[in-house]
């Protein structure tokens, strides 16, 4: 073999290439990773936008298609749904107002209404727990900022900011971790965190505090400079950790987190 | 037009219907990644290894910046497949029939499966979590989508590159 040939092999060359990508994937800056991904978003977001739009028109249609067998049983179970939101929406408005009055009484502020900028989401990561959503700094995006469902529901926070777009990191991200409380007990606290891009774990439970399936679970406040209070999903399961110290429980969120088309970011709250 | 502009513009496409078009009609990244990785091995069947690696590089970081994961990976990948593809000529796929494009969608949908574990390890979910990621029926769709969509993406590179080769006799005359 010729020994000039050898730093021009295949071999080489791959190895190099991949041996530099690799390290720039783990241990590169951010700030270079950042200002690439805001060239890339800020130039084709136009192009994003029209093909993720096709893609949800594609995606309706089949799975309309898709669920004409299930209509009948949707409607009765929809049905259902209603009429027992409509009794619990009723409750919670005499509720809200008794709540009102009591914080005039102590001298309180009442709780106003949710500063909202809505986005659509263009762009899905790889199993990795993120989204694009079509709404940056130039709205008043910044980072660490909510993001919410149409239902209201934490669905993850921005992670990153583009002057036209945003990066989300859902709640399924590996890193992504939120104070928790369910609602029925905020003395059970933990935190909540996202397994694997997959789902959500309800972790950090003391195994002295109540935590069961069906229980609600909410944001704490505490910490990630996220608001308390926002719902996050219904406890799905229950199991110790094998050091028997603390209880995690598998969360099961209002909508599915990844296929969320339009996200609402929480500026924040008028009043308290 | 130059044809390295429509070239480019191709590669461009491919990665925003990757990011944007994809994952929201399948409800997941996984027919995304065997594309790119299909356009890797075939660009090496095509062109050969040195000019497929340039296309690999850039499609793989145009598509880590459009997934929002970290910077590099996908490219590493794609570097890697164009090094295994490179033991293969064109002729593999043109002349031996069907079974080849079944082997390259299984090259691919096994790429697939080690990209997440490593792309776990690299977000810092460590090796339990990495590996907690397998699942017979994640690799099964993996596979399945590499045997898919490979001849699909062989089929539309052959197509481009004709339409694109029409451009390079144009600009030589």
């Amino acid at each position: 073999m010729n020994i000039r040939s050898v730093p021009r092999s295949r071999l080489f060359r791959a190895t190099l290439s991949c041996t530099i990508l690799v390290l720039f994937a783990v241990w590169g800056p951010q700030p270079v990773s950042g200002f690439l991904r805001a060239v890339y978003h800020t130039v084709l977001l136009p192009f994003e936008r029209v093909s993720s739009n096709a893609g949800y028109f594609f995606g309706d249609t089949f799975g309309f298609i898709s669920s004409i067998g299930n209509l009948k049983s949707e409607n009765e179970r929809l049905h259902d749904e209603n009429l027992r939101l409509a009794a619990e929406n009723a409750t919670l408005s005499s509720l809200r107002t008794e709540n009102d009055e009591l914080r005039k009484f102590a001298g309180l502020e009442t709780r106003g209404k949710q500063d909202l900028i809505a986005g659509e989401a263009v762009a899905a990561g790889q199993d990795r727990g993120f989204v694009l959503i079509d709404r940056g700094s130039a709205q008043g995006v910044s980072t660490g900022m909510p993001v919410l469902s149409a239902s209201g529901a934490l669905v993850g926070t921005v992670n990153e900011t583009y002057p036209r777009s945003a990066r989300v990191m859902l709640l399924t991200n590996s890193e992504s971790a939120v104070g928790g409380i369910t609602a029925s007990d905020p003395g059970t606290k933990g935190v909540i965190r996202g397994d694997r891009g997959l789902g959500i774990a309800y972790s950090m439970v003391l195994r002295v505090n109540p935590l069961s399936v069906g229980d609600k679970v909410v944001t704490s406040g505490a910490g990630s400079g996220i608001p308390s209070g926002l719902f996050v999903g219904t406890v799905s399961s229950v199991q110790e950790t094998e050091d028997r110290l603390f209880r995690e429980a598998t969360i099961k969120p209002a909508e599915e987190i990844g296929a969320l088309r339009f996200l609402f970011v929480l500026k924040g709250n008028t009043g308290v | 037009m130059n044809p390295f502009f429509w070239r480019t513009v191709a590669v461009l496409v491919l990665v925003i219907l990757g990011s944007s078009f994809l994952p929201i009609v399948f409800g997941s990244s996984t027919v995304s990644l065997a594309t790119l990785f299909s356009l890797s091995v075939v660009a090496t069947l095509s062109y050969g290894f040195s000019r497929a690696l340039p296309v690999a590089i850039l499609s793989g970081l145009l598509a880590d910046c459009a997934t929002l994961g970290p910077l590099g990976l996908s490219a590493a990948f794609c570097v890697g497949l164009v090094y295994v593809a490179s033991f293969s000529s064109r002729r593999m796929v043109t002349d031996h029939g069907f079974l080849p494009f079944i082997v390259s969608g299984i090259v691919v949908g096994l790429s697939i499966t080690v990209f997440r574990f490593f792309s776990f390890l690299v977000s810092g979910a460590g090796f339990p979590h990495s590996f907690a990621s397998f699942s017979f029926g994640s690799v099964g769709t993996s596979l399945l989508s590499g045997i898919i969509v490979f001849p699909v993406v062989f089929v539309a590179f052959r197509r481009f590159e004709v339409w694109a080769s029409a451009f390079d006799t144009q600009s030589i005359n």
